[in-house]
């Protein structure tokens, strides 16, 4: 049986990146956050699963500064595993846990080429589930999804729902992952819901398209008064996190707020 | 108010938000491909009665996605 846990959504402060190297900031500051966020949030269950949210580790620029597209996979997507969910994987080890996150990835199949790629680290920090965002948001985010490359993707994968939405059996349920503009199509959760997800990583997504609003109207109403923009992360977030935020939250000079 | 012609107007020049015109058709083919629920339930009967649909609906549909994997049985 599955005893009931903690889980931690961490809601950090993120810097654009040039470089792959500038990931190594973001890292740092995680690091941080994940203490204090952790430590507390245990204190009446066991944490065994962290969420950190979509441009945790590299931000949008590539969306924001609409860069070129194999620049990009050549100077700032990364492999997973690679030496970036390495550095996860050590988080993972140290608190005993779960982490569910996003990275702007290669596929080692696609030479220049990068896609948004949702991750699950077992406690021990292996990668234990890959899923390719399938949904990307259209207008701004130029990342291949398996759609794209849909004949190639099936041939490899096969036609059927794990080939798509992906899920992995562990001991604290069965997870998968729909990040931001996926949960824009009720299919992409019916899908995952069909594959058998237990806990699903809903990961950041701009506010004017998850607050709540009747049909319509309002949208209008949304799009012509832009909010703040904060970014979240997995269904099942921590307040405690949040507030713990504003302790651990280090200034950025070039913050992106702005996840797709 | 309903203002229809701010649907269509938005439908027609927004980027972002106007899904439909998105729908990765092919994907979504994959996750309805299995029937679940039972068609033509009443086609030669009235419906049942509370006890009778749960014993012959409600059930088989939850051991059905037990049986298929979809779903895990509880330990307690």
């Amino acid at each position: 049986m599955i005893k009931p846990y903690t889980a931690v959504g961490l809601v950090p402060t993120i810097r654009g990146i040039r470089s792959r190297k500038d990931i190594q900031i973001n890292l740092d500051h995680l690091k941080h956050l994940v203490k204090a966020a952790n430590w507390l949030s245990a204190m009446d269950l066991p944490v065994r699963l962290m969420a950190i949210p979509e441009g945790a580790l590299q931000a949008f620029n590539d969306e924001v500064l609409d860069m070129d597209h194999v620049q990009y996979a050549r100077k700032c997507a990364i492999d997973i595993p690679g030496k970036e969910t390495d550095e996860i994987g050590k988080i993972a080890r140290e608190w005993n846990c779960f982490i569910m996150a996003q990275a702007k990835a290669r596929h080692p199949d696609w030479k220049d080429r990068f896609f948004n790629v949702g991750f699950i680290l077992n406690p021990k920090g292996e990668v234990i589930l890959k899923h390719y965002k399938v949904s990307p948001l259209y207008p701004v985010e130029h990342s291949v999804c398996p759609h794209d490359i849909y004949d190639w993707w099936i041939e490899k994968y096969g036609r059927n729902l794990e080939a798509f939405w992906p899920v992995v059996d562990t001991e604290i349920g069965r997870m998968g992952i729909m990040m931001a503009n996926e949960g824009s199509y009720p299919e992409n959760a019916r899908a995952l819901a069909m594959n058998g997800a237990e806990i699903v990583y809903r990961a950041s997504y701009p506010q004017i398209c998850t607050s709540w609003r009747p049909i319509w109207g309002p949208i209008f109403f949304s799009l012509r008064t832009p909010r703040p923009l904060i970014p979240l992360a997995g269904t099942l977030i921590s307040s405690i996190t949040r507030a713990r935020r504003s302790a651990s939250s280090s200034t950025a000079a070039d913050r992106v707020t702005s996840p797709a | 108010m309903i203002d229809v012609e701010a649907l269509r107007d938005h439908r027609a020049r927004a980027q972002w938000d106007n899904w439909m015109k998105d729908i990765r058709t092919e994907l979504y083919q994959i996750v309805y491909e299995k029937p679940i629920y039972p068609k033509n339930l009443y086609l030669n009967r009235v419906p049942m009665k509370h006890s009778e649909y749960r014993e012959k609906v409600i059930k088989r549909q939850i051991a059905l996605m037990h049986e298929r994997g979809i779903w895990k049985k509880p330990e307690r």
